[in-house]
């Protein structure tokens, strides 16, 4: 699922880089290194342990073929969310420069996608399950949530970026299922490897959670009203629109000086979500409208990760 | 992979700063990566960069081959879908051919031209330096450690699992893959092995007075000379890229 240079613009790739870069400060100060200096040799040989782990194929049971761990729900179940973020970064940022695997300008997109949903949503939803289910069960659906989000962020950065014509469903449709499978081998490997250390050595699990329960119950439902309500929202003008209709017969004034058509075009060029929707407008499935629902996704998250940077300035503040 | 930038340490001069090639390879991806779906002509000159890299540190092309093929098949099934997406027709020098296998020639080279400056960025620059030019740029100390750290263990861990595989292989020769019960143990057992090795690291570490303020990582001084010569390449793609709309 590592995102190539080759798909993404600049600009997304960018705001990617600057939305990871805030995760990881947020991380490094929620980790407090100075009081726990034992955990960065184990965060160090834990990153190099998932690459070893990957070279080591399983046979996927009532299947022809094998698979490999891909270790984030792992590192995140050893290591807590804000340690497993980070030793993730590193491994990743080290599969781009020297393997290859996934850009250097696609980096921030893929620690994004694979570490920030396995850390900070899969991870949280494998310890609420398994507190009620067994290990198996908890991982799988968490590898699954997690995979599953990654693969629809890949969809929509490379939809954003524009840089090849896959029409929204096509490609989504293409890369959710994959993910599904590939999901539940994670799921499988995970639980695999945990069931076993916890056997051998129980304490090693960790007890760390990264968010309260509001935060979370307000998170999901956040995305729940913008990746789906939205599609069903009146389409009658708000207040200011209605009070220019009244007045002016239209709904949106428009300017006719040069300088306003000048704006106007370089707004339209800049803007990633043009009237809540894709560039190249969205397909619908049913009443569902995917170019709104994505934009409504996309904003929920634009609008967690502007309410995090003044919170993480705060703190700095606070300590220097 | 650590035999070709081994065998590539030794035999080089170490004539260009890390921070040089860490910035000067930024703005080449970023330069590469800006250019339109149809770009194939125009990004063709640009990859005298990573060719005269190529040739003037005589980089193993072997190497270089493996890493190229390897990020291929994501590339080529997201390319090879354009020829389904894309049906108009666009004139190249004097042919009409269907603009699908255009954008797909170019996803190629825009994959190959950040792929080959990725790698000469490794392949010419030792990760202390690396390191050196990170935190140079002001990307915190915790994280730069963690990357040394992990870059020195990775091919310890690849060896012992290679070992492990291969053990098993010799015990199972019709096995295609582990079976996952087994394989759950096999790597628990690696894993186990991780905290133990990861206990001596600490204190090893411990014993010689380590603390992640006081770990020495050298910042080789960025000359005059070096910075013209970033400015100047940084420059030049830029322009390039201005220049050909």
């Amino acid at each position: 699922m590592h995102m190539a240079d080759a798909l993404i613009s600049p600009a997304v790739g960018m705001a990617m880089w600057g939305a990871t870069a805030g995760v990881a400060s947020y991380s490094l100060k929620k980790l407090n290194m100075e009081a726990d200096e034992k955990k960065l040799p184990l965060m160090g040989v834990l990153g190099a342990f998932v690459f070893a782990a990957q070279m080591i194929n399983f046979t996927i049971p009532g299947t022809g073929s094998s698979g490999h761990l891909g270790g984030g729900l792992l590192l995140a179940a050893l290591l807590g969310p804000y340690a497993a973020f980070l030793t993730l970064a590193v491994v990743l940022f080290i599969q781009a420069l020297f393997f290859a695997d996934g850009g250097l300008l696609a980096f921030g997109c893929n620690v994004f996608n694979l570490g920030f949903y396995t850390c900070f949503i899969a991870y949280p939803l494998y310890r609420r399950l398994i507190r009620r289910t067994n290990i198996w069960f908890a991982s799988i659906i968490a590898a699954v949530v997690g995979l599953q989000l990654g693969a629809f962020s890949v969809v929509v950065q490379t939809l954003l970026s524009g840089k090849v014509e896959l029409p929204f469903t096509t490609f989504a449709l293409f890369m959710q299922p994959i993910h599904l499978a590939i999901g539940i081998v994670e799921g499988m490997a995970t639980a695999a490897v945990i069931s076993f250390v916890m056997k051998a050595k129980p304490e090693l699990s960790t007890t760390n959670t990264p968010t309260n329960r509001l935060i979370g119950t307000l998170g999901l439902l956040a995305l729940l009203i913008g990746g789906i309500f939205s599609s069903i929202a009146s389409s009658k003008p708000d207040g200011l629109e209605w009070s220019i209709l009244r007045t002016a017969g239209t709904e949106e004034l428009h300017a006719t000086t040069a300088l306003h058509t000048a704006l106007e075009r370089l707004q339209q060029s800049l803007a990633l979500l043009p009237d809540y929707n894709l560039k190249n407008g969205g397909a619908s499935i049913g009443w569902l409208d995917i170019g709104t629902s994505v934009s409504g996704i996309v904003g929920v998250f634009i609008v967690a990760i502007a309410m995090l940077v003044p919170y993480i300035m705060k703190k700095w503040r606070k300590e220097a | 992979m650590i035999h070709a930038h081994m065998s590539n340490m030794k035999k080089r001069r170490h004539d260009v700063h890390p921070l040089s090639m860490l910035i000067i390879t930024f703005t080449y991806i970023f330069v590469v990566a800006s250019f339109h779906t149809y770009a194939f002509i125009e990004l063709v000159p640009l990859s005298l960069y990573p060719i005269t890299m190529i040739v003037f540190y005589r980089l193993s092309i072997r190497h270089i081959k493996r890493v190229l093929l390897a990020s291929l098949p994501f590339i080529t099934v997201i390319g090879a879908s354009q020829l389904f997406f894309i049906h108009e027709h666009v004139s190249f020098f004097h042919w009409r051919i269907e603009a699908g296998w255009l954008s797909f020639a170019t996803l190629l080279v825009k994959n190959t031209l950040a792929v080959l400056a990725a790698t000469v960025l490794f392949l010419t620059t030792p990760i202390e330096q690396l390191a050196g030019a990170l935190l140079s740029l002001r990307i915190p100390r915790l994280l730069v450690i963690q990357l040394l750290l992990t870059y020195r263990y990775i091919f310890l861990f690849l060896e012992e699992a290679k070992r492990l595989r291969q053990a098993y292989m010799l015990r199972a020769p019709n096995h295609r893959a582990i079976q996952l019960s087994v394989w759950g143990s096999l790597v628990g057992h690696l894993l186990l092995r991780t905290f133990e090795r990861a206990e001596r690291v600490y204190e090893a570490m411990t014993l010689r007075g380590f603390s992640i303020q006081r770990m020495h990582i050298k910042i080789k001084r960025w000359t005059t000379k070096e910075r013209i010569y970033t400015y100047v390449t940084v420059i030049l793609f830029i322009v390039y890229r201005l220049v050909v709309i």
